[in-house]
């Protein structure tokens, strides 16, 4: 062994089992890292959209103008998609002869339930992959550790002289993997803690929503 | 739809790009600043316990020098009365530079001897030296002498403490590892003489920073 251990050295010189498992860390702390990114891209997005939309709904303007900029612009995507569903399922059924207003209502309602359901599932798109990344790598870095001390000591044995500089290296070695592993899991935690509830929260607006168009349209139904 | 699939595709790259990006950093980071931050302090380790063969050849030097005790003790003894009987009864120069001849040549045979009995017992103190565990109680200054018998065929018969080091842990280790080589083997390939007089008794100091003969 060298004096000087450098890191190349130390994973190189890891058993294959550790090397397997801290290029599995790797991998996900890759992933993982992809996946908060987009999902960081996407809720801002997300979160933008409807703000802007929402303020666009309550700026006055008529329904059948803003449904047809929707359409136009083919925003199928977030509030302006909740609305989308609601609406055109309202206009189309409110069109129709000898359909009854409760029958209107809802099938607006429906159809705005299966927009939400499918943003929800939009929302909360790679966060169980962040989740299981943060829960599982630790265990993982932690099972290559334990196998690289295994075999450091194991070699141990047949030392006639055991001095620390004989172990030191395979432990060293061998804590790398569980370094990897905090390192994929920590960044992994917050953003699934911090996301979710993004997700959460621009669910709620959403679900808001729906209640209030279906208010206005229930309220423009009936008093026709 | 287009223009969806459009800039999901954007956003994947981006993300993927700074994932890779930030990895690579932290790898640059580990692999060229990691050892700057260590300052590697080099600890003396504990000398009690390194107890190492300085070198082969140092050793046989030392050797050559407590060896002579039990080779000279029964060599002169038979030369010199020959050599005396030769001057007794005739006192020719021939005779003369002929007994300086078969002197040096003796003493030639005895260097020689000395360098084959100390190889030996180098490699005697190799072998005792690979079994030899130092229990950590170990000390410098501490001193144990054995005596080890043994028989041609290299085999060890006995082994007797003389001098206790006062540490018992230090003297068992010290049987046991005389012990644990059980046969010099390589002693089988002495003629019978040199091990008769060099191998059959041998005294042995173990001192936890030295193994000497």
């Amino acid at each position: 062994m060298t004096e000087q251990l450098s890191l190349w050295s130390l994973i190189f010189n890891a058993s294959f089992l550790v090397q397997f498992v801290m290029l599995i860390l790797f991998l996900a702390s890759v992933v993982s890292w992809v996946m908060i990114i987009q999902r960081g891209l996407y809720l801002r997005e997300a979160e933008y959209n409807s703000r802007q939309f929402e303020n666009d709904f309550w700026s006055g303007i008529d329904l059948n103008k803003l449904y047809e900029d929707i359409r136009i612009s083919d925003a199928g995507e977030g509030l302006p998609g909740v609305f989308r569903a609601g609406f055109r399922e309202f206009s189309k059924l409110s069109q129709q002869a000898g359909v009854e207003p409760e029958a209107v209502m809802e099938g607006t309602e429906r159809s705005m339930r299966v927009a939400l359901a499918r943003e929800e599932e939009a929302l909360n798109q790679n966060l169980p992959f962040l989740a299981s990344v943060a829960s599982v790598s630790p265990y993982i870095g932690l099972f290559g550790t334990v196998w690289g001390i295994m075999n450091s000591f194991r070699g141990l044995a047949n030392v006639q002289q055991a001095t620390l500089a004989v172990v030191a290296p395979g432990i060293s070695e061998a804590l790398i993997a569980t370094a990897m592993g905090l390192f994929a899991a920590i960044p992994a935690v917050l953003a699934y803690n911090r996301y979710s509830s993004a997700a959460e929260t621009i669910y709620n607006s959403y679900e808001t929503f729906a209640e209030e168009l279906s208010t206005i349209l229930h309220r423009r139904i009936h008093s026709k | 739809m287009n223009i969806l699939f459009f800039t999901r595709l954007t956003s994947l790259i981006l993300a993927i790009s700074l994932s890779l990006i930030l990895h690579l950093v932290v790898i640059y980071f580990l692999f060229n600043k990691w050892d700057e931050g260590i300052k590697i302090q080099k600890v003396s380790p504990p000398k009690y316990l390194q107890a190492k063969l300085v070198n082969l050849d140092e050793k046989i030097k030392k050797k050559i020098q407590p060896k002579p005790k039990p080779k000279p003790k029964p060599k002169p003894k038979p030369k010199p009365k020959p050599k005396k009987n030769n001057e007794n009864k005739i006192k020719h120069k021939i005779l003369d530079e002929q007994e300086t001849k078969s002197l040096q040549a003796s003493k030639q045979l005895e260097l020689e001897n000395k360098k084959i009995v100390s190889s030996y017992s180098a490699y005697i103190i190799e072998r005792i030296e690979a079994n030899w565990n130092r229990p950590p109680s170990a000390r410098r200054g501490m001193e144990s002498k054995l005596l080890i018998r043994l028989v041609p065929t290299g085999q060890v018969i006995s082994v007797k403490l003389l001098k206790t080091s006062g540490n018992i842990a230090f003297d068992r280790s010290a049987e046991q590892a005389v012990y644990k080589v059980g046969s010099f083997d390589k002693l089988q390939q002495l003629d019978i003489q040199t091990f008769e007089k060099n191998f059959r008794k041998l005294q042995l100091v173990f001192k936890p920073n030295d193994l000497r003969l």
